[in-house]
């Protein structure tokens, strides 16, 4: 019993292994990478963990730059004063390293999130972000990647509540791509 | 005698038309982030704020931005302010643009805006006072262009407030707002990030 969980252990190890031996992208104008996922962060104010369900897209027109818009929806956690803290961001991301398998980026993606500590007074706030991170291609359709951003902006609730909106928040997960369809070149 | 004649063959050749638009025409759009700092004479009052706006380049040298600005300042925790700047300004380049193949290309930036205030104590929002006014504001600033068409910029700008002006003094717990007749020199310090891409020329530069 014991062998055959290693086993199956290691067929599952080797079986993604072959990812690897497809052909990394070349050039990727054109392509738009999207993904969901799960994201934590930390908000320095009054210290605390926070954490979000986290999408975002991004399109490259160019294969260094992208054009990409992201969406950040709040969970409320029981020690966070607000229950509400959604965002919405787009902006740039700046890719040095044209082709390859690995993708490294930082971005600057300013937004607004609708921000409260209860459900019937809920604000928006302009916010400022900046953001750096990496993708690692392993094919066609997946990536795998790493994100850390940084969030600055500043609420006023009732007078206890009033705080900044200065956090850090990270993501990291697997993601997809696709390329759209361009013209050839005559 | 003959040799007279031999200058005026050059008033003969055609000079190159050179029409006032014929270098400009790119459209862009962008978004920015924006800090407000050095408020009313002194370092307090950081605002921090988002915007969008859309630019028409003129000329090779002059380029033109419409732009709409939303700020939030926190004021000491006892009250905050929401600043809500439509306006434009005019960029001059220092240098030719060469069409952004330059990494960088600075400019003096001058513009005019509308501008709507609103100042609400944090414990008494039925407290709350607004007005709009108008701002003139000026700077530098400069393009990193990462490719011809995309360009990461930074702008840095001091506004004054034309006319009358609301202003929260804290005393203790206690806010008051105050409309404040001719605001002077006293105005804000603008910096600006934003990013933009040329989504298209609306006319071909000639020759």
């Amino acid at each position: 019993m014991e062998t055959k969980r290693i086993m199956m252990a290691v067929f599952l190890i080797f079986s993604f292994t072959g990812l690897l031996g497809q052909n990394a992208e070349t050039g990727r104008k054109g392509m738009v990478l999207f993904q969901g996922n799960l994201a934590g962060g930390y908000r320095f104010a009054p210290g605390i963990f926070t954490a979000y369900v986290q999408g975002d897209t991004d399109w490259f027109l160019h294969d260094r730059v992208t054009l990409g818009g992201q969406v950040w929806y709040h969970i409320p956690i029981r020690s966070d004063v607000l229950k509400h803290n959604h965002s919405v961001f787009a902006g740039i991301a700046v890719h040095p390293v044209k082709t390859g398998r690995i993708d490294p980026f930082i971005g600057f993606h300013p937004g607004a999130s609708l921000v409260g500590e209860r459900n019937n007074a809920l604000s928006v706030i302009p916010v400022m972000s900046a953001s750096a991170g990496v993708n690692i291609y392993t094919g066609p359709l997946f990536h795998l990647f790493l994100k850390v951003q940084g969030v600055a902006g500043n609420f006023n609730g009732r007078e206890q509540t009033s705080q900044p909106l200065h956090e850090l928040r990270f993501s990291a997960g697997l993601a997809y791509h696709f390329r759209l369809k361009t013209k050839k070149s005559s | 005698m003959l040799f007279l004649f031999i200058p005026c063959g050059v008033f003969a050749q055609k000079k190159p038309f050179r029409s006032l638009f014929d270098s400009g025409g790119n459209l862009s759009l962008g978004v920015r982030s924006t800090v407000s700092t050095f408020s009313h004479g002194k370092f307090d009052e950081t605002g921090i704020g988002s915007g969008g706006h859309f630019r028409l380049q003129l000329t090779d040298r002059i380029n033109t931005e419409w732009y709409f600005d939303y700020l939030h300042t926190d004021i000491q925790k006892k009250a905050y302010r929401r600043d809500y700047h439509i306006g434009w300004s005019v960029m001059y380049y220092l240098i030719k643009t060469k069409n952004f193949t330059r990494p960088v290309t600075p400019f003096i930036v001058a513009g005019h805006c509308f501008d709507h205030t609103r100042i609400t104590p944090v414990n008494r929002p039925q407290e709350r006072q607004q007005r709009g006014s108008s701002a003139v504001q000026a700077g530098l600033g400069t393009h990193f262009n990462i490719t011809p068409r995309f360009d990461i910029s930074l702008k840095c700008q001091y506004m004054l407030h034309l006319g009358p002006e609301l202003h929260a003094h804290i005393h203790g717990e206690d806010v008051e707002i105050e409309k404040h007749k001719n605001a002077g020199w006293e105005g804000h310090l603008l910096i600006s990030i934003s990013a933009n891409y040329k989504i298209a020329r609306l006319w071909k530069p000639k020759g």
